[in-house]
């Protein structure tokens, strides 16, 4: 669904990629490690074609309308209510209006559904957001920090939602620096650090590769001992 | 056209859940009709006259305020500044809540973004205009002069908030707003702020109103130039057909 190979994209004098690949396949839920700054938004903007790379290959295999897109922070109107922020994208997609409130159920939020976006919760807000990246049931789910600043219910919440859609098929791509999340999440994994991958693959393997098993898997010990950075 | 159906649907409902622009032309609607009282001397039968005071420099009779229409004078601060702030205001929300993005990544194009936005915007302005052309009493053909001449002032107004909204500069709009909402009112009293301003729309929306019954084509003429330099400004910053453009 996706590839990435010899990615390089640098701002003015700063390079903020070096020679990242990647691949992720078709129903895979896949995660990009590492700490701000590291690169991963960029990452996001170069699959979803908002910005172009200075050398190498982004490959994505969808069309912009069928990628579902969301961030940590944003995406909804604050002042219109559930309804009118998904009916925006309903009518952009021609769906039908049914497939509003089935939405809405799907994340949980059918009982706020006349509520205004800027009377809900950050965890209910985050969800809507979710609703609306999922409205027109994208091939492909591209989440910058799903659920930073959630709280523990509500991001598990999030995450079994995710897991049900990459069950029903669409492949997920997502940022984070949770690494417990990427540990139950996420099929794979990869660890960036000062836009270049330090490691990937499956989390336990990645664990066991690197003896951070200790107890149970330890990816945040793994991306300490690579890069010698907290997350 | 099902993509401006949408976002003409999406910026109605914002305009009447943060109605930014119908709050300017409340605010501006109370202040012309404050000031339009406290303008008039009360004592004149026909009440068209305004105070008059004697000057203590050269000690000649002077009236108090050039004599003005309050009505043209809030009027093009409505479209000027009110119009082109809200507009800017609302495409500002648009960005800011990532929306122009997930809308660029739909398929909406800066086309159908604009004429979708501009209906709105343009369904609550003319709303706006013909209060103000009934609350300062113009009937009529004078309506039509002074509404008609607005509504077009309005248009480039909106067309211009998009366009500033859309940019990479957004943050120089208000400053603009306030030079097109506010210049023409300095125009009133100083002849040199007046020629340098008579290649805005706002001043010849206020000179068109001012001298009502002189002919309007001149006026038409520098509004149409404005409107089609802002026009071409939104082409140009618009060349690469996206709604948000990072590189």
């Amino acid at each position: 669904m996706i590839k990435l190979k010899n990615l390089e994209k640098r701002f003015g004098e700063q390079t903020v990629l070096s020679d990242v690949s990647f691949e992720v396949a078709s129903q895979e839920i896949f995660a990009l490690l590492g700490p701000s700054g590291a690169g991963k938004t960029t990452i996001i903007n170069i699959l979803t074609k908002q910005i172009a790379q200075d050398s190498g290959e982004a490959i994505v295999d969808a069309t912009p309308q069928e990628v579902g897109l969301m961030f940590d922070v944003g995406g909804v109107y604050p002042h219109l209510n559930c309804i009118e922020n998904l009916s925006l994208y309903a009518k952009i997609y021609d769906l039908p209006k049914t497939r509003v409130m089935e939405t809405l159920q799907s994340v949980g939020l059918e009982e706020s559904a006349k509520k205004t976006a800027s009377t809900l919760s950050r965890g209910m807000q985050q969800r809507l957001s979710l609703a609306r990246a999922i409205l027109y049931k994208p091939k492909l789910l591209i989440l910058d920090e799903p659920t930073s600043a959630l709280d523990p219910g509500t991001a598990r919440g999030i995450c079994k939602l995710l897991q049900k859609l990459s069950d029903e098929g669409t492949t997920i791509f997502l940022t984070t620096h949770n690494m417990d999340e990427a540990l139950k999440l996420c099929d794979r994994v990869a660890l960036l650090n000062g836009g270049k991958i330090v490691a990937q693959g499956a989390p336990e393997d990645l664990c066991t590769e690197h003896n951070s098993m200790r107890t149970v898997p330890d990816l945040e010990a793994v991306f300490l001992k690579l890069t010698g950075v907290e997350l | 056209m099902k993509n401006i159906k949408a976002i003409f649907y999406k910026q109605f409902i914002s305009n009447l859940r943060a109605p930014v622009l119908l709050f300017y032309g409340g605010l501006f609607l109370v202040f012309m009709l404050i000031f339009s009282f406290l303008a008039t001397d009360h004592s004149c039968e026909t009440g068209a006259c305004v105070p008059e005071y004697i000057c203590q420099y050269c000690e000649e009779s002077r009236f108090s305020l050039p004599d003005i229409s309050m009505a043209g004078m809030y009027m093009v601060m409505f479209v000027g500044m009110g119009i082109v702030a809200s507009t800017s205001a609302l495409v500002g929300e648009d960005k800011t809540t990532k929306n122009l993005r997930f809308m660029s990544m739909a398929g909406v194009t800066p086309w159908q973004y604009l004429i979708g936005t501009f209906a709105a915007m343009m369904l609550f302005s003319t709303g706006v205009i013909l209060i103000y052309t009934i609350a300062g009493g113009y009937f009529g053909l004078d309506m039509l002069v002074v509404g008609g001449v607005a509504t077009l002032g309005a248009m480039v107004s909106v067309l211009f908030g998009v366009t500033m909204g859309l940019s990479k500069y957004p943050v120089v709009t208000m400053p603009l707003a306030m030079l097109l909402g506010m210049g023409p009112m300095l125009a009133d009293v100083n002849e040199n702020v007046a020629e340098i301003l008579s290649f805005t729309f706002t001043q010849q929306i206020r000179i068109a109103i001012g001298e009502l019954g002189e002919g309007i084509t001149g006026n038409l003429i520098v509004i149409g130039i404005n409107a089609a330099v802002v026009m071409a400004l939104f082409i140009f910053l618009n060349r690469k057909g996206k709604l948000v453009d990072d590189d």
